[in-house]
């Protein structure tokens, strides 16, 4: 008989504290369940959980499963005095549901329309079941809200076409007159796509933010976009999506495949923190390099937009399918050292 | 197990979540290093898992409150604060208990050095 994995120590011991809390109420035993996992992920993530014997000692800490559970109904349900008729803000912020949360998020997207954006931005910043990671993402993706696309698309530099009506009523009608030609600005379906990807982008990150707050409010740990223990290392249908919209994704859906993409790598419990960052970081760098570059040096350059595809396209294109590829490989080598006999 | 022992390990129940309280009172902590710094004082805490079924009590009171953080490595993290209705509470039971205490002390120690 060979050793167990700290790993499946600690799966057994969650399995069996699963199982005794069956009894409690939904949203006591899944708070419970989340707490102890959470401990276990901060043991190992502050080296207490390094080998086998290191993981006994903390699991003998923690307690007996059942002794847990029965230590939880011991503790009565307080008597909660009747909510007073007139809460004050403070109590209305910190209530249970997500009630703030999806009036922020209305606000963020559809009030956009109204400009209340900003009052939005400002209720998801008075939120506790976002952290300040989610809610700079809420904030940055996209400043203004899906609105703010529209006001882009007045604001950018449009490619002038000079009208030749007006050139008939000066000078009349001239065989000589230079063919029509365009010129200056963003072409045409560069300024489409932007303004397309500014309208959807914070359409996503709310659906997303819902999610989170709508799983913290249920204090659900499995369905939590952040499932804390990842199990044993192995291909999901997430991480397949994963790789396929960094991939192939960044080719096909232009902008939003690899967005996509990324969005669900931080999602995924199968890649470290550190996988995950140097996947974002490299995407992100190589996107504003392209679009610093673009704009300051592209306008002095004698026929520089003919370099807008490079830029705009081919780089973001090959930095998403590098990470893809870096992913894919980090996640193959760690199915196959788990599955090759220790 | 000694015949006292029951006993105090009810009288540890009824105490510990003020000092799950009195821990909280300076900043707020994640589980862990709660459950870290209360099994540092000796006698207090016999099984740490007991802590969190605590706290979820203590929330669901409105003693404590809940944020997320991000963490140095790994997921985001749930953090306990004080309240302001959990400071009154412990403001509250601190002072009976200094008094208690002393009582008890002055009965159970009578005529000891």
């Amino acid at each position: 008989m060979t050793a167990p994995h700290p790993q499946s120590l600690v799966e057994d011991y969650l399995a069996r504290l699963h199982a005794a809390a069956a009894g409690l109420p939904n949203d006591r035993r899944a708070e419970l369940v989340e707490g102890i996992t959470e401990h276990l992920e901060s043991a190992r993530a502050a080296g207490a959980a390094a080998d086998d014997a290191a993981v006994r000692t903390l699991l003998e800490r923690l307690g007996d499963p059942a002794e847990i559970v029965a230590a939880a109904w011991d503790l009565p349900d307080p008597s909660r005095p009747a909510p007073p008729a007139r809460m004050t803000w403070q109590q209305w912020k910190n209530q249970p549901g997500t009630t703030l949360e999806g009036c922020a998020l209305l606000l963020m997207t559809v009030g956009s329309l109204f400009l209340a954006w900003p009052v939005g931005v400002w209720l998801m910043w008075q939120s506790k079941k976002w952290t300040r990671w989610e809610k700079a993402l809420g904030t940055f993706v996209v400043p203004g809200g899906p609105i703010a696309g529209f006001y882009l698309r007045i604001l950018l530099p449009r490619e002038h076409c000079p009208r030749s009506s007006n050139l008939i009523a000066t000078t009349g009608p001239s065989p000589s007159s230079p063919p029509l030609q365009c010129s200056g600005g963003l072409p045409h379906w560069l300024t489409v796509s932007l303004t397309l990807m500014m309208v959807v982008l914070p359409l996503v990150v709310a659906a997303l933010l819902w999610y989170i707050a709508k799983r913290r409010s249920r204090n659900d740990p499995r369905a939590s976009p952040y499932a804390v223990v990842a199990p044993a290392a192995a291909w999901t249908g997430l991480e397949i999506a994963v790789i396929a919209l960094l991939g192939p994704g960044a080719l096909m859906l232009y902008g939003i495949g690899p967005l996509l993409g990324l969005m669900l790598l931080h999602t995924s419990p199968q890649w470290s923190s550190r996988e995950k960052r140097r996947a974002t970081t490299l995407m992100v760098f190589t996107v504003l390099a392209g679009a610093g570059f673009g704009f300051a040096l592209l306008p002095r350059l004698n026929g520089g937009w003919a370099w807008t595809p490079l830029l705009a396209y081919v780089l973001p294109a090959v930095a998403s399918m590098t990470a893809a590829i870096s992913l894919y490989l980090a996640l193959k080598r760690r199915v196959a050292a788990q599955s090759s006999p220790e | 197990m000694e015949p006292g022992a029951t006993r105090i390990s009810q009288l540890r129940r009824g105490v510990l979540e003020y000092c799950v309280l009195s821990l909280l009172q300076e900043s707020e902590l994640y589980g862990f290093d709660l459950v870290k710094r209360l099994s540092d004082v000796e006698g207090l805490v016999t099984s740490e898992g007991t802590i969190y079924p605590l706290l979820s009590r203590l929330r669901r009171e409105g003693w404590v409150s809940t944020t997320w953080a991000e963490s140095e490595s790994g997921p985001p993290r749930r953090y306990y604060a004080l309240t302001d209705e959990g400071r009154t509470a412990l403001a509250g039971f601190t002072d009976e208990w200094v008094r208690f205490r002393d009582s008890v002390d002055l009965l159970l120690l009578k005529g000891k050095p």
